[in-house]
């Protein structure tokens, strides 16, 4: 099997909330839901996901509250706020725009 | 709280571990390598915290302190340099404080000391045709001051006053100011009677009924000797006994002008001390200064509401006239006459002590700057391993802030005692209002030391961080001077020089003005001349008809008199002017400005030889001339006359005057300055003479007691000075004495300030040229090239910076000429020479460290690495 992909420059905050919207995750679930979603054609850096999810916070499109994880351990979960799911939207329709405008181009007959 | 914070994200990251050791040990993995594995997933935690630490808003709070913990072991590292650092910023910052809570004690503060918050002034301001029989401008009339006390309500008092001059008979006779109050204002001034009481409105009942005085403590202190059995006691105001009822603690008014030794008298005495002045319930006769106090519980804008509206109702009684009262806080720069003043005033002053922390700041930024320099390599190495640029140049801004903040802490010190020795060391008395700092002085004190210590440290802090790295880590340490840093430092000497040529020019043209007094020649005999006033007669006392023949033949037959004269206002002690209404038979136009108008002065025939005044045309008065005989000076015979001989002329100033002679012009209206058109014409028979010129061939001080003495023998009740018009001179100079040791002292602070700046600037950039210079000189250059090499581009800057104070100069300078007393400021060889010294002496700085490079051994000095 090839080595997974690295992420696109910018395409995290959009994964991150679009895995959420399937319901509140801890930070290790964001992490592999999107792997696992991908098929493991994607690798995630678990360093960048931290102040990626702080700067959503930030943003008001996440919140955050403790609570007890899988492991019987305290962790802390994240879900979209109304914003953030507005925010998904745009974003997946301008990233379909973007896949589509590319595809074209790639097809061009030389 | 940030604690808090990273604690959180440490946890939350720990849990991230956790769950990924699972995963791995669900994969298959051994417990440790599934750890181990996890923990490399996750990567640096360390870094992550940090990165993540980054983003939020409260890690700069955290990181200051960091800055500030790091400063000040630098600090600590460079003992010397810092406490030179702090020792300048805190001169610097202190004397700037210090004048500023001078100037806050002046002008922003009431002077007033008891509860100043609700001390009011009141400034009265008229429009309109209306019956006016008396004024002497921004004054009310007593119906009109009744009415307000009577019916305002968010006054708690008010008060007025009125300043008189008055003569004080008896032992300690002379002049004395006479403060006219209303009952109330020593509610206003506040503070208990030191001896005795205050006046109470029983006092103030009727007119001419109650001759009472309260002593102010000045007076009290310097006239009556701090008499303790004063009260009770009866002393004479113009020749009329009034009963000593108390001493009152020094205030004071702002109506007045600030003198010390005032007295307190009713104003319903105003008609019995000066009869002329007949006009007490008058309304059409505007006389007293409001004062007064508001109730805490309303505010000034409510208080000048109920002004406005009650002098509109009070001049329903006056037609034609429309009165705004304006209400101030009482604080000096509120008053209209002062605010005009003010800029000049805190420019002179606020400005030559900021020119100086700027001086002084600029010298400190070389300090910097050469640090700096030295720490070029440590610099280099952060940023090439990705140090962020701002944090860096933060840190180093922080520490320049850290030394000003040491500085601005011993110049609040400072503040506290230097505020009331510059006023002593100018005026010789004590403060008059409360000099010592309040919450406005602080802030200032932190606003400038926030300025400085940013002003400081930015540049060499910019300098440090620019992107030459490569340059740096090769030469370790020794960065060459690149174009763009030796103009900074060149700026920076220009600055310098320009300053202290600035205030070099102020402290020459006080010295210049100190020493043309003291050689100081009006024009006429000063030195054997006995000046005598009879206070009593100016101030409306009519002496008996043989009072002056008597002191006439008294005192010319005391031993050593050369000369009498009688003169209606005496040198250097007033002006008065007439309007010309006809030259020649022609009428002339009236100028509306008594300033315009030609002086005049009536005088007894001996005056001219008695003062030695020289004649250029025609002759001075005799006995034998009629009262239109006239002397006028050179300048109006210029104005009025020109390119005419004036004699025989004929003008008319409400009396016909004929030319008999022209005078040359002398100073005696004012120190210093030409008199302009003047004329004397002779006195009348029966005049009331007010002021006796007396010249004697031997001691002139003991023919002053002497003098005097006659007339109280003649007179006991007349007020009288006798003073010889050669200490007059005497007083003016040393009156100036202060001033001139002030700007004397601020000039060579600023030169040593800019020597020094000049000598550590060329040193620093002739240890950065070592590698250059000893180049040179392996390569043959002589001795004499590399010190012309040094000079050269060490005394560029110093001449830019001295054609930039010139022009400067020249620029600010103009408005000075009334302060220096007709010197012109702008005087190019004043200027030339100043320049020309500044320079002369910076070529000396130049020159010494530029000698020590041209010393260098080449071979050692290439080695230098």
């Amino acid at each position: 099997m090839p080595d997974p992909l690295p992420l696109l420059q910018g395409t995290l905050d959009m994964l991150i909330l679009r895995t959420l919207i399937l319901g509140e995750r801890h930070g290790h679930g964001i992490a592999t839901a999107i792997q696992r979603s991908s098929e493991e054609d994607l690798l995630v850096d678990h360093g960048s996901l931290y102040p990626a999810l702080q700067r959503l916070e930030r943003a008001g499109l996440i919140k955050s509250q403790w609570g007890t994880s899988e492991l019987n351990r305290r962790a802390r979960f994240y879900e979209l706020t109304a914003a953030g799911r507005k925010k998904l939207t745009a974003e997946t329709s301008k990233w379909e725009r973007m896949v589509r405008a590319i595809g074209r181009v790639m097809q061009e007959e030389s | 709280m940030f604690w808090r914070k990273r604690a959180r994200l440490g946890e939350e990251l720990e849990h991230h571990v956790a769950a990924e050791t699972a995963d791995n040990v669900g994969r298959g993995m051994s417990p440790e390598a599934a750890r181990t594995a996890a923990l490399r997933t996750v990567g640096n935690v360390q870094s992550a915290q940090e990165r993540a630490r980054e983003l939020d808003p409260l890690y700069w709070l955290d990181t200051l302190w960091q800055d500030v913990r790091f400063a000040c072991r630098l600090i600590g590292r460079n003992r010397w340099t810092s406490v030179t650092i702090v020792a300048t910023l805190a001169l610097g910052i202190g004397l700037n404080v210090s004048v500023f809570s001078l100037l806050n004690g002046l002008l922003l503060r009431p002077w007033i000391s008891h509860e100043p918050e609700t001390v009011i002034g009141v400034f009265p301001r008229f429009s309109g045709q209306y019956q006016l029989r008396f004024s002497d401008g921004g004054k009310i009339s007593q119906p009109d001051y009744a009415f307000y006390r009577d019916h305002t309500k968010t006054m708690r008092t008010l008060a007025a006053s009125r300043f008189v001059g008055g003569t004080l008979s008896g032992v300690e006779a002379g002049t004395i100011p006479i403060v006219l109050v209303t009952c109330n204002v020593f509610a206003v001034t506040g503070g208990a009677p030191i001896l005795g009481r205050h006046l109470t409105e029983a006092d103030c009942a009727k007119e001419h009924e109650t001759p009472v005085v309260v002593l102010g403590e000045a007076a009290w202190r310097t006239r009556f000797n701090a008499d303790p059995q004063i009260v009770g006691r009866t002393i004479y105001l113009n020749r009329i006994p009034f009963a000593v009822v108390g001493v009152a603690q020094s205030f004071v008014l702002l109506s007045g002008s600030p003198s010390v030794g005032e007295v307190y008298v009713p104003y319903t005495m105003l008609s019995t001390l000066r009869p002329e002045d007949d006009f007490f319930a008058d309304r059409t006769a505007h006389w007293l200064t409001p004062l007064g106090r508001r109730k805490a519980e309303y505010s000034l804008e409510q208080v000048q509401q109920e002004m406005n509206v009650l002098s509109a109702q009070v001049d329903r009684n006056a037609p034609g006239r429309t009165t705004s009262l304006l209400i101030t806080d009482g604080s000096m720069i509120q008053n209209p006459g002062i605010r005009r003043l003010a800029p000049l005033l805190i420019g002179i002053t606020l400005g030559t002590a900021t020119l100086l922390l700027v001086l002084g700041c600029v010298n400190v930024t070389t300090l910097l700057l050469a640090r700096a320099a030295a720490r070029q390599r440590e610099i280099a190495v952060r940023l090439s391993m990705g140090a962020d640029r701002f944090r860096l140049l933060r840190q180093l801004v922080t520490e320049g802030l850290v030394l000003s903040t040491a500085a601005a802490g011993f110049s609040f010190l400072m503040a506290q005692w230097t505020p009331r020795a510059l006023w002593y060391s100018l005026l010789k008395i004590e403060p008059l209002v409360d000099l010592s700092p309040d919450w406005r002085v602080l802030g200032y004190c932190v606003g400038v030391a926030l300025a400085v210590g940013v002003f400081a440290s930015l540049s060499p802090a910019f300098e440090s961080l620019r992107p030459e790295l490569a340059q740096t880590l090769k030469t370790s340490g020794a960065v060459t001077g690149g174009q763009k840093r030796s103009r900074l430092r060149g700026t920076l000497v220009a600055v310098q020089v320009a300053l202290s040529l600035l205030v070099l020019m102020l402290a020459t043209f006080f010295t210049q003005a100190q020493r043309q007094i003291v050689t100081y020649h009006p024009g006429f005999e000063t030195a054997q001349v006995v000046g005598v006033t009879l206070s009593s007669v100016a101030a409306g006392f009519v002496p008996p008809p043989s009072f002056y023949a008597e002191l006439e033949a008294r005192v010319r037959a005391m031993p050593g008199v050369v000369g009498f004269s009688y003169a209606s206002t005496a040198p250097w002690a007033g002006r008065s002017s007439a309007a010309i209404r006809e030259i020649d038979g022609r009428p002339f136009p009236d100028t509306r400005d008594f300033r315009l108008d030609p002086a005049n002065r009536r005088v007894s025939p001996e005056f001219f030889a008695l003062l030695g005044l020289p004649m250029t045309l025609g002759r001075t008065l005799t006995a034998a001339d009629g009262p239109e005989a006239t002397v006028i000076s050179e300048a109006m015979a210029q104005r009025y006359w020109p390119g005419q001989n004036p004699l025989g002329h004929r003008f008319n100033d409400g009396y016909p005057h004929e030319v008999v002679g022209v005078s040359r012009n002398v100073h005696s209206l004012s120190f210093l300055r030409d008199d302009g058109p003047i004329y004397h014409s002779p006195e009348k028979a029966d005049a009331r003479h007010r002021h006796v010129l007396v010249r004697v061939s031997g001691d002139p001080q003991a023919a002053a007691a002497a003098t005097r003495r006659i007339v109280l023998e003649l007179d006991p009740q007349m007020a009288v000075t006798a003073t010889t018009l050669g200490s007059l001179v005497e007083e003016q100079a040393e009156r100036m004495q202060p001033l001139m040791l002030h700007a004397t002292l601020a000039g060579t602070l600023a030169l040593v300030l800019a020597l020094s700046g000049v000598y550590s600037v060329v040193a620093f950039s002739v240890r950065q040229r070592v590698r250059e210079l000893g180049i040179r000189l392996a390569l043959g250059a002589q001795r004499g090239d590399v010190i012309w090499l040094v000079v050269r581009s060490g005394s560029a800057p110093v001449l830019a910076g001295l054609v930039a104070g010139l022009a400067v100069a020249a620029a600010l300078f103009s408005g000075l000429e009334a302060i220096l007393f007709g010197l012109n400021p702008r005087d190019p060889l004043t200027l030339a020479a100043v320049a020309l010294s500044l320079f002369a002496a910076a070529l000396v700085a130049i020159w010494i460290p530029a000698r020590r490079a041209s010393g260098l051994d080449p071979v050692s000095s290439l080695r230098i690495e």
